[in-house]
């Protein structure tokens, strides 16, 4: 997810994947992620309407969702810098 | 499409959840993350409101309240995310009470702690004003952070304790 937001970002392409890239800018940064200077501001409401538009009444789950994998993927990336990627996949 | 949750929806909501609340009790209801931003005044809205209560009968309608008034709601607390901090229960702002229910805001020094340590734009926003606000000082947050013992991680395998304080230390230096 993270790898087609990056993608999206640098395409100009405003997907849910690069909006969640753009929302979690600052601790992707703190993980060490090489981000664009320039995300996408008010990502995170722009993300609930993309979602709302494709999953209706699940959009609200779906968008937890996208926070929890970012989250996720930023505390695997902080576990793989100083552990010096043994727990890296 | 679910409405965003403005200061106004958020009245609305602590009114129905009071009125639906089981009878012949009295509830205290907590506000966490976007809830308390947007009563504050630090954001028009929230996606959705994140509540939580130790008495669960208090929502017992709320699939009901979440179609009636069309917003989002989650029931969430800070130490899902990280370790709880000592004299968390004493440090909760009371709002208002409204019928049986007292609404607070969850400990806001919890509450910044889980923001700084999932770091997304939004949490560091609402961190910067709670402590801008006075509500969070933060030395104390710092204090609290660090006198959290290192067992207490152990329910928090993505966490280390070296790595929280990293992150709280970097906020408050940012914060000036």
């Amino acid at each position: 997810m993270i790898d087609k937001g990056l993608d999206d970002l640098a395409a100009g392409q405003i997907t849910p994947e690069c909006l969640v890239v753009s929302l979690a800018a600052p601790r992707l940064r703190r993980e060490g992620v090489p981000l664009p200077q320039a995300c996408i501001p008010d990502a995170e409401p722009r993300l609930y309407r993309l979602l709302e538009q494709v999953h209706g009444e699940l959009a609200h789950a779906r968008y937890l969702a996208h926070l929890r994998q970012a989250a996720s993927f930023a505390d695997a990336c902080h576990l793989a810098r100083t552990d010096g990627g043994r727990h890296a996949r | 499409m679910r409405d965003e949750l403005t200061r106004d929806r958020l009245r609305a909501v602590m009114h129905e959840i009071a009125r639906t609340a089981s009878r012949g009790a009295t509830y205290r209801v907590y506000f966490v993350g976007g809830g308390t931003a947007v009563y504050a005044g630090w954001r028009p809205s929230s996606i959705d409101v994140d509540l939580f209560s130790e008495e669960e009968s208090v929502f017992r309608d709320i699939q009901g309240i979440k179609e009636r008034l069309n917003v989002n709601i989650e029931f969430a607390r800070p130490e899902q995310f990280v370790p709880a901090l000592r004299g968390s229960a004493s440090r909760h702002v009371f709002i208002e009470t409204v019928g049986s229910v007292s609404y607070y805001h969850y400990d806001p020094y919890a509450q910044v702690l889980s923001k700084i340590v999932r770091g997304f734009e939004r949490d560091l926003d609402d961190a910067r004003q709670f402590a801008r606000s006075g509500m969070v000082d933060t030395k104390k947050l710092r204090a609290l952070v660090q006198a959290i013992p290192e067992s207490a991680y152990a329910r928090y395998p993505n966490l280390s304790q070296r790595a929280v304080l990293q992150a709280v230390d970097e906020f408050i230096a940012d914060a000036g």
